[in-house]
């Protein structure tokens, strides 16, 4: 049996979620998950022994790990169930799913509006190596730091994609 | 529902209807974008580059300003 020609979907069928902003969603998923289940796991040695003694290493690398792993078997997950799907339908999934003007827009102008946190981070980072503050705070504070500004860029992407911009 | 984040309109609606019901999917590749690209023009969420926009024009056969209107501030 040969199968019909993908056709090009009609106005009165729902769009798909774009790519990026689909990565933008599990991103910003896996970054919070992962940065408030390392944080649940220090602060109760935080509250109970000194700040030399708290065992940060195994925690941050797990947290790390399940990030970046979780996002990325995540999105080519997402990516190939999309295809599969929108193939079912009949539909050509590569023009509704390739990038475009518009989300390399959309990334230029979450990443302007996120970068002050950067900056603050690194800011942060530096005063308390030159403060000599102990490790597990300044690694706290520069893994924290990084996934506050994964999230907060990402809620700008999101926010683009849902109420739209103009660069 | 929320505002709409520029003042520039646009007639692709209707000149996709007065071209033979071009639909968006048709129009986005023409263009080269996602149909989800052509949605946020049409909805005014999207303000495209000065190159897209002539691109529209073109597809249209019109002068840029019968595709896209700048809307004047009335309280200036």
């Amino acid at each position: 049996m040969i199968a019909p020609e993908p056709r090009l979907p009609r106005d009165d069928e729902p769009s798909v979620m774009s790519m990026e902003e689909r990565s933008s969603w599990i991103l910003l998923v896996f970054t919070v998950a992962t940065s408030v289940g390392y944080l649940a796991v220090l602060a109760p040695q935080l509250a109970s022994r000194p700040a030399d003694e708290v065992g940060w290493v195994t925690p941050m690398i797990w947290a790390v790990c399940i990030s970046v792993v979780g996002v990325v078997v995540s999105s080519i997950v997402a990516g190939i169930g999309t295809a599969v799907v929108l193939t079912l339908r009949g539909r050509k999934f590569d023009a509704e799913l390739q990038s475009d003007s518009r989300d390399r827009d959309i990334e230029n102008h979450a990443r302007l509006r996120a970068y002050w946190l950067l900056m603050m981070v690194l800011l942060l980072v530096f005063v308390l190596l030159l403060s000599g503050a102990a490790h597990v705070w300044i690694a706290t504070a520069f893994y924290v730091g990084l996934s506050m500004h994964t999230i907060v860029e990402q809620v700008m992407r999101i926010r683009a994609y849902r109420r739209g911009f103009v660069s | 529902m929320s505002p709409k984040p520029t003042r520039v309109t646009n007639q692709i609606r209707a000149l996709r209807a007065a071209h033979g019901d071009i639909t968006q999917a048709e129009l986005a590749e023409r263009l080269g974008v996602t149909r989800q690209t052509v949605i946020a023009i049409e909805q005014g969420k999207y303000s495209p580059s000065l190159e897209m926009a002539f691109q529209i024009a073109r597809v249209f056969s019109v002068p840029l300003d019968e595709v896209f209107q700048y809307q004047e501030d009335d309280a200036s």
